[in-house]
């Protein structure tokens, strides 16, 4: 490397000037004179208010199976029970869960798109559900219903918990599931939704 | 008899969490004839590789009033729409009328099984005044610590078509609604039709014993009197204490376990429940919870939850007790001794059988013995006679 010429050297002496005198007199420019300074800053957040829910758990598989020979129907539900007379089903351990991921306190309904015959037919078929807190404290108000009842297909359905808080980590509820096929069923491929809505509690 | 062939299959959506959100949640305006509103929303958390989405707005008593605006993709994951609001030149009823708007998820396309989907609903209160003069009285009360000082909120709003002047108090009862305190916050409030004001008033609980109270606020104007709803606030804090708890249990079965509590509070605490811990050595050997009681004011409760030992050896275990209730906790441990199942050995029934045959037999040879001598006798007398 060769030796710097004194032409380059006092050109380079200008420049750094020409860029100090810049750095001073340019008040919110991007080279600042550094030291200590103390000053009150003022943090400003605004928080929007949302109500959101969210589905953690949203399945419900028993499978593919039959009501056993001779009997006159098969119960299932969501709390691992698959009855005697129920062949080839898979226990489910797990209904729905249903979380508050919003920061508002919410009001929910649940209403299901068809009642026990038109999804399961036959003879006194039986379509249930009931309400539990996933977490302990989740509903601070009413939480119904705790027993099997039957589904409600009216819009917009029945409120099964009337203050259902948002905070970590009460905040998720259990729908549990129950059926009884008869004998006599619809047989194939059965479909049916369970709808949750959720609107601020006030 | 039913074939085999009858089959019911409930195989049912794609793995998949489901969640949407709406932005503002709730908006409150005052009714004013024949002006125009648009509100915009924001439709949050859409998996629009899963569902599909519809808006809508529910049936109620102004909804015939909105129009509902196309829902329109932002991102990937959310989306906007409006709703207009043309209030029409006079609402006959009074009060706040409630509009809900919702988004709801739809499936894509129609699948097998039960599926779950989630809606959310925005609101809407439309204010319609009350002809002359209407206040409504909100109270924030707060919970506090004896001896303390608090601020307890009052909401002052004029839900009337008439601006009016009115009286301001506060009032503390116990549970019986038995006034224990009155104080005045402000005479004279003006207060204009659709305005709001807003109080703070300090509290002390100062000369109060610890537990539940109501408190109320009461504007008074010269025509009528409004009070806020009765709002129950705490001085002090919940008390709850485990007095004892089962001690022994028997290895091999379901075992009542019983943990006794006192309230110390002046109200029902409600959903008081227990989790217990077994431990030995360090290591944890079993967990169980009861479920949920109420407990009476200054009242003794069992909760009772059931410790199945099965497999549980004989001995003493570390047993740590939580009682859970209304956000706070109480604890308690000791030993509880698992003892072994007292089992009658087989040869002892047997032998106890045999021995009870034995006896038995004994009895009637010698019941039998006993009645043949006397029928000896008779027949020796009979012969005697003769």
């Amino acid at each position: 490397m060769g030796e710097i010429s004194n032409n380059t050297l006092a050109m380079l002496v200008g420049v750094a000037i020409l860029l100090t005198l810049i750095a001073v007199l340019t008040p919110r420019g991007p080279v600042y004179i550094t030291g200590r300074a103390t000053d009150v800053g003022v943090a400003k957040v605004n928080i929007s208010k949302f109500v959101a829910i969210n589905f953690t758990d949203d399945i419900i598989d028993w499978g593919t199976g039959y009501v056993a020979e001779g009997a006159y129907n098969c119960t299932l539900d969501t709390e691992g029970n698959v009855g005697a007379t129920c062949s080839g089903f898979t226990a489910q351990n797990n209904g729905f869960t249903i979380e508050n991921i919003g920061n508002r306190r919410v009001v929910l309904q649940l209403k299901t798109g068809k009642d026990a015959t038109e999804f399961i037919n036959g003879t006194n078929p039986v379509y249930q559900y009931k309400v539990s807190e996933a977490e302990a404290g989740a509903c601070g108000g009413t939480l119904q219903p705790t027993t099997y009842t039957d589904v409600n297909t009216t819009d917009p359905g029945t409120t099964i918990c009337d203050n259902f808080l948002f905070q970590n980590p009460k905040d998720s509820l259990n729908i549990d599931v129950k059926i009884v096929i008869p004998s006599d069923s619809n047989t194939g491929l059965l479909t049916d939704t369970f709808t949750a809505t959720a609107t601020e509690a006030t | 008899m039913k074939k085999l062939a009858l089959m019911c299959m409930f195989i049912v959506l794609a793995s998949s969490c489901f969640a949407i959100g709406i932005m503002p949640p709730s908006l409150f305006i005052n009714f004013e004839p024949e002006k125009n509103h648009t509100f915009n929303f924001l439709v949050l958390d859409v998996k629009y590789d899963k569902v599909k989405i519809e808006n809508y707005v529910r049936e109620s008593y102004l909804s015939k009033y909105t129009t509902l605006g196309p829902l329109e993709k932002v991102g990937n994951d959310k989306a906007t729409f409006n709703v207009t609001l043309s209030l029409p030149s006079k609402v006959d009823v009074p009060g706040v009328h409630r509009i809900l708007v919702g988004v709801r998820e739809m499936p894509l396309e129609e699948k097998r099984g039960i599926g779950a989907f989630a809606a959310v609903q925005a609101i809407i209160d439309v204010l319609v005044p009350w002809s002359g003069e209407y206040l409504k009285v909100d109270l924030i009360p707060q919970n506090l610590a004896v001896n303390s000082t608090g601020t307890f909120k009052i909401k002052l709003s004029n839900w009337g078509t008439a601006n009016t002047t009115a009286s301001l108090k506060l009032l503390i009862m116990d549970l019986n609604k038995a006034i224990l305190s009155t104080m005045n916050v402000a005479d004279n409030v003006f207060i204009k039709s659709f305005e709001t004001k807003e109080f703070e008033v300090s509290v002390n609980s100062t000369g109060y014993a610890e537990g539940t109270y109501l408190a109320a606020a009461i504007a008074k104007t010269k025509l009528k009197e409004y009070s806020s709803e009765e709002e129950k606030f705490m001085i002090g804090s919940l008390k709850l204490k485990i007095l004892d708890f089962t001690k022994t249990v028997i290895q091999g079965k379901i075992n009542p376990f019983k943990i006794k509590v006192k309230s110390y509070w002046n109200d029902i605490i409600s959903d008081v429940y227990a989790e217990v811990q077994i431990s030995k050595d360090g290591i944890v050997v079993d967990t169980f919870k009861s479920p949920s009681y109420e407990i009476k004011p200054w009242n003794k409760l069992d909760i009772v939850t059931y410790w199945d030992t099965s497999g549980i050896e004989p001995g003493a275990y570390l047993t740590n007790i939580t009682v859970f209730y209304q956000n706070k906790e109480e604890h308690a441990s000791g030993y509880i001794i698992v003892k072994a199942k007292k089992e009658i050995p087989v040869a002892l029934i047997v032998g106890g059988f045999i021995l009870l045959v034995i006896i038995a037999n004994i009895i009637i040879w010698i019941v039998l013995l006993r009645k043949q001598k006397e029928g000896e006798k008779s027949a020796k007398r009979k012969t005697k006679r003769k």
